[in-house]
């Protein structure tokens, strides 16, 4: 009796196991699923971003130059000039903030500065950007923390209505601590309509196994730390 | 005594024009041209150039790993960056990675030239970074490349002779906010008042 007892509860416990497997087994198809579809996203984007900056952007340049040139000769040419020169900088700016071809070329800490400064630098909100990193961080990563960075920053632009502003990244031994704080209007993480912002910062972080900790209320500020493992 | 330059772009084009533009001066003597990092370093180890004229986007290996594998094995190679990009993170990246300067690939043929003159001499060009001084910086290199948008209209106001006050009203912002642009600009140009900016804006042709 006391034997068949026991054979039941092996049984059970194997089918919890391979349950319990399966399960993982599925989490990680779906995870592995989230991350090429990611990486196919950034791949576009970095392919409509060069098609802006190549196409629009070289006439936008043309223009520019032979308006400078006549600006030589009559002085409303230069203002002009002016002009197309600010359209090819949306052009350039929009094309960058698509796909940062500085993450590529020059790695996170660069891309991080100037994200904070690019976003900033014509408002009276002021980012303050602190990158301490050890050891190379891997392109995925990289990616991750610059886009997570991205909605996190344009959400303090546009909703927090702060003066202050502070990325805070740091490197360990085994993992990557991402901070960043605004001294806005908050608000209530619960309760407010996410949107695609907060949605793929979630979604990102997990696939990633990093921990998101969100801490705003309203009239209070908002500081989001994502904690990364390596 | 001509200056011995080597080239690299992956555009074929890019790298075209720049040997004619090198040729018709008659100072330099083009003596290898690529279009990856590895190629390049391996020909600057068995050319020997006074310059290296190079782009930073390219294929097998980034400028950015070449520069540093470069100066690891032939640290007085003189190195003058080529970009189309304008972020001042670049000009710091390259400057802190050893290179001797950096230009924009929109740069007149003519600053150009006198920007590789320099750099064989060597001295360093970095537009934006130090002090737009005479020295340093060829005078066709415009100092609004260093100002942002909103910045050069502030630019524009100051040398046309308006008060912060007025300035705010015509852009709309804050008076803080004005004063906050006039002084970045004051920074950025090296200038200490609205006269010395009207001097600099005159002689870079940019008033009429
Ligand atoms: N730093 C912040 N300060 C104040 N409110 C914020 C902040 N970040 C987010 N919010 C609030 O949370 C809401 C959801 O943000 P979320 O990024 O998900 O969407 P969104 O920014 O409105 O649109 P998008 O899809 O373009 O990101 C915002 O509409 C805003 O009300
Ligand atoms: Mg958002």
């Amino acid at each position: 009796m006391g034997n068949d007892n026991q054979d039941i509860i092996t049984d059970i416990l194997k089918q919890q196991a391979f349950l319990k497997k399966r399960l993982d087994e599925e989490q990680l198809q779906l995870t592995s699923m989230a991350k090429r579809l990611w990486a196919q996203q950034e791949a576009d984007k970095a392919n409509l971003s060069r098609e802006l900056h190549d196409g629009i952007g070289q006439l936008l340049t043309a223009l520019t130059r032979r308006l400078s040139t006549l600006g030589n000769r009559d002085p409303e040419f230069v203002e002009l000039a002016e002009i197309a020169n600010m359209a090819l900088e949306d052009v350039r700016h929009l094309s960058r903030m698509m796909s940062p071809t500085i993450l590529d070329d020059l790695g996170l800490k660069p891309a991080l500065k100037w994200l904070c400064r690019s976003l900033f630098e014509d408002t009276d909100m002021q980012c303050d950007c602190l990158v301490q990193l050890h050891n190379d961080i891997a392109d995925d990563l990289s990616t991750l923390v610059f886009r997570i960075s991205q909605e996190v920053l344009t959400n303090a632009l546009k909703h927090s209505g702060a003066a202050h502003i502070s990325l805070n990244l740091q490197s360990s031994y085994n993992s990557l601590l991402l901070e960043i704080r605004d001294d806005g209007n908050g608000f209530d993480y619960e309760q407010v309509a996410k949107g695609v912002g907060l949605t793929s910062i979630a979604d990102r972080a997990k696939a990633f196994d990093a921990k998101l900790n969100i801490i705003s209320r309203p009239g209070k500020g908002t500081q989001t730390r994502v904690t990364i493992p390596l | 005594m001509s200056i011995k330059i080597i080239i690299a772009d992956d555009h074929v084009i890019m790298r075209q024009g720049l040997i004619q533009m090198l040729q018709a001066d008659g100072h330099f003597t083009v003596i290898g041209e690529c279009g990856d990092g590895v190629s390049l370093i391996n020909l600057v180890l068995t050319e020997s150039p006074d310059v290296v004229l190079m782009d930073i986007s390219m294929p097998e290996m980034s400028g950015l790993v070449a520069i540093d594998k470069i100066l690891a094995q032939r640290p007085m190679t003189r190195i003058l960056v080529l970009s189309m990009h304008n972020e001042r993170e670049y000009m710091e990246a390259m400057r802190d990675a050893g290179a001797k300067g950096y230009l924009q690939k929109e740069t007149s043929a003519d600053a150009l030239v006198q920007a590789i003159k320099q750099v064989a001499a060597g001295k360093q060009i970095f537009p934006g970074l130090e002090s737009l001084t005479a020295e340093t910086s060829p005078a066709t290199i415009s100092p609004l490349s260093v100002l942002t948008r909103r910045e050069r209209e502030v630019f524009f106001l100051v040398a046309a002779g308006n008060t912060s006050k007025r300035i705010a009203e015509l852009l709309t912002m804050s008076l803080k906010t004005a004063e906050n642009h006039r002084s970045n600009i004051y920074k950025k140009l090296n200038v200490s008042s609205s006269a010395e900016l009207i001097r600099l804006a005159g002689k870079a042709g940019l008033l009429e």
